[in-house]
């Protein structure tokens, strides 16, 4: 029997990018800024995050403007939601099982 | 010592993210439910105020509190409806207003504010949906 660590997303299973991935699953989109608070990460450190999901298909970035303020919006894409809650399953079967194997993905 | 890539730690990070996210988007089930009952209420009162200067100044407070509400919600940092979501909606109340206000207020309740408040319950209730969606969603 194949160790649920094999269907684990490499593209998501990094901590901040599933952390990302939560935080855009709990809501319609969010901002940038919005984001880096809640992540408590830096500026450079989320766009690189943003772009691996963004090229993964998981993730929609829209800019805008709000007043003569550039924003940036993020969402979750219907692929990126599928495989968030995947990748929560798996995780969260691991996480019950106390012998699990380490979670790197090989 | 627990390491970042740690299941139950990643989990519980992604939960406080989640959670986080959540509680900056609660304004949004209260604002439509307002949406829905200032959508009552202007139905409802369009029978006392319409082809009156009383209608002129109710519909420019109309505007300027429309305005007011969509520049204050545009500065918000989290939006629990995606645009999709937002078209739905809106494109449903549309709908809804139009057919109400130009054909069955006019044609079929003429002067009978009771009905035009029920009517106008009817046109609030596409935004009372969104209020329940999002309010469901916050709830997780």
């Amino acid at each position: 029997m194949s160790h649920p660590r094999h269907s684990l997303d490499p593209r998501i299973h990094a901590p901040v990018r599933f952390s990302l991935m939560a935080a855009l699953a709990a809501t319609g989109e969010a901002d940038f800024k919005a984001l880096r608070e809640t992540l408590e990460v830096s500026e450079s450190l989320l766009s690189q995050h943003m772009r691996v999901l963004e090229e993964a298909g998981y993730v929609d970035i829209r800019k805008g403007f709000v007043g003569k303020r550039a924003r940036t919006w993020l969402s979750l894409t219907p692929e990126g939601q599928a495989a968030f809650a995947a990748h929560w399953e798996t995780l969260s079967a691991i996480a019950a099982n106390p012998l699990a194997a380490p979670t790197t993905t090989d | 010592m627990i390491e970042d890539d740690d299941p139950r730690e990643m989990l519980a990070r992604a939960e406080r993210a989640g959670d986080d996210v959540r509680r900056r988007g609660a304004w949004y089930p209260p604002m439509m439910v307002g949406f829905g009952l200032v959508t009552i209420i202007i139905i409802g009162a369009l029978p006392a105020v319409r082809g009156t200067w009383d209608g002129l100044l109710f519909t420019l407070a109309v505007v300027v509190g429309a305005g007011l509400l969509y520049r204050w919600k545009s500065r918000q940092e989290i939006r629990p409806a995606s645009r999709a979501h937002t078209w739905r909606w809106v494109a449903a109340w549309a709908i809804l207003y139009a057919v109400a206000v130009a054909w069955v207020g006019p044609v079929v309740l003429g002067d009978r504010m009771d009905l035009w408040l029920l009517m106008g319950t009817v046109v609030a209730l596409p935004a009372f949906a969104e209020a329940a969606r999002a309010g469901r969603r916050n709830r997780r």
